[in-house]
């Protein structure tokens, strides 16, 4: 497998992350579920139950135990992460705990909800970095400004569902701060700007040779989640859910070309299953999400069972085990990740010109 | 894996499995307080009970609903619909 894959075309530098068939799956493939699944929740507002209990179980419960790869896949990875593994959920059960007791579920969704677009931006931003560095660094554009115009939308869209005031999110209480409708519009502005700034320099790397097509690709299709997501969809839900389809399933894929790269030198003896499902062809790609799916599945209901069993011992109603319990589960995930993926965490395999950084 | 480790491994197995033992036993009650219904759908009077189906509740949001119901948006308002699925009280894991 060829671990980069940049082919100089007339116009174009590819510079995929695997393959052309890989990457267009991963870009127009995520993007098209994506949109048909909060599609059919616009389309049909009854269908949004139904359809976030299939993308949670599907790929939420199992994009969560994905990490876990990362994390624990090997001994030197358990030795290494020891403290992010055993010590760090206990106090963000306290801290969440203590936040459920002082605000609220309500405080705890709005938590929930500012972090998770955190989250998923600095993903998005993470495989953006990916893509550039395909593509060999991309001299003549700026980080900071690409990475100015990546957040923009996304920070435009949490002003916008702020300036809404919505009531309510995924069936339970919410409470954003007011925001001054004056300040979405100068946000909106400076994204408008940011943006038409890109399309232009692309149209003028497009006129040298050198317009890199993974990474216009991926910045495109960033900026049609994040408008649909936070502008363009009006239900917080529907435009939730199209944000968070698109994150997880990156997720689980980003993840498994992580692990297939991790043991592209074949079984390791301290990780046999994991890097035997990380070996090449598709068909053991989906004996990785398979795997995930019936690690997380039994996982998530023991939590739901004991959420119900600890509520019924202490007799609790205002704060749900089951919020408090789940939040940490993701709220670790969200930490976790911010630690994992960065260049310290993952020394390169010898022989393997591998360079994760910055992930998810 | 070291001592420590395996102690609190063993730690956590033991408190999920607690729980899980405990949610598993019988005749688990609702831990969701169910929100008080609001006006417009307390029960008439049966002799003020209109003969034909009510009419569905405009809601607010799924507090404002009865059991088994989510508050949904239906063309340009918003009302409660029936559901088979309870609705999650947890965050869908992102």
């Amino acid at each position: 497998m060829p671990v980069t894959s940049s082919t100089r075309g007339a116009r174009a530098v590819a510079a995929w992350l695997h393959d052309p068939l890989f990457d267009l799956s991963f870009i127009f493939g995520i993007l098209g579920l994506a949109t048909a699944m909060a599609g059919a929740t616009v389309i049909e507002p009854t269908l949004f139950l139904p359809m976030l209990v299939a993308h949670t179980w599907l790929f939420g419960y199992d994009h969560l135990v994905a990490t876990y790869t990362k994390l624990a896949g090997r001994p030197a990875d358990r030795a290494r992460n020891r403290r992010l593994i055993f010590y760090l959920p206990p106090l963000v059960l306290i801290g969440l705990y203590a936040l459920g007791r002082t605000a609220g579920v309500r405080g705890l969704y709005a938590l929930y909800f500012g972090w998770q677009l955190f989250h998923t931006v600095r993903q998005s931003w993470g495989i953006a970095q990916t893509y550039r560095q395909r593509a060999g660094g991309l001299a003549w554009d700026s980080v900071r400004l690409s990475e100015a115009t990546l957040w923009s939308v996304p920070l435009w869209g949490i002003l916008h569902r702020c300036a809404e005031q919505p009531e309510e999110f995924l069936y339970q209480p919410i409470w954003l701060p007011p925001v001054p409708l004056a300040l979405v519009h100068a946000a909106g502005l400076t994204s408008g700007a940011l943006w038409l700034h890109f399309l232009y320099t692309r149209v003028r790397a497009h006129r040298r040779g050198e317009l890199p097509l993974g990474h216009t690709l991926y910045m495109l299709s960033h900026l049609l989640v994040y408008l649909g997501g936070y502008l363009l969809i009006e239900d917080l839900g529907a435009g939730w859910l199209l944000v968070n389809v698109w994150h997880n399933v990156q997720y689980l894929a980003f993840v498994w070309l992580h692990n297939r790269r991790r043991f592209a030198t074949g079984i390791a003896p301290d990780a046999q299953v994991l890097s035997w499902l990380s070996q090449p062809g598709y068909g053991r790609a989906v004996l990785y999400y398979l795997a995930c799916l019936v690690v997380a599945t039994p996982a998530y209901y023991l939590v739901l069972r004991f959420s119900a069993g600890a509520d019924r011992l202490f007799q609790s109603s205002a704060l749900p085990t089951i919020v408090v319990l789940t939040m940490t589960l993701t709220v670790h995930h969200y930490i976790v990740d911010g630690i994992i993926w960065k260049r310290r965490h993952n020394p390169a395999p010898v022989g393997v010109n591998f360079d994760p950084r910055p992930g998810p | 894996m070291n001592r420590r480790s395996l102690g609190v491994t063993a730690l956590y197995a033991a408190a999920l499995l607690v729980g899980t033992i405990a949610g598993g036993a019988a005749s688990v009650p609702s831990v969701y307080a169910k929100a008080a219904p609001i006006a417009s759908q307390q029960e008439p009077p049966a002799s003020q009970a209109p003969a034909k189906a009510k009419a569905p509740t405009q809601c607010k949001t799924t507090k404002d609903c009865p059991q088994d119901h989510v508050c949904t948006k239906v063309s340009d308002h918003k009302e409660c619909t029936p559901t088979a699925i309870s609705p999650p009280a947890a965050p869908a894991v992102t």
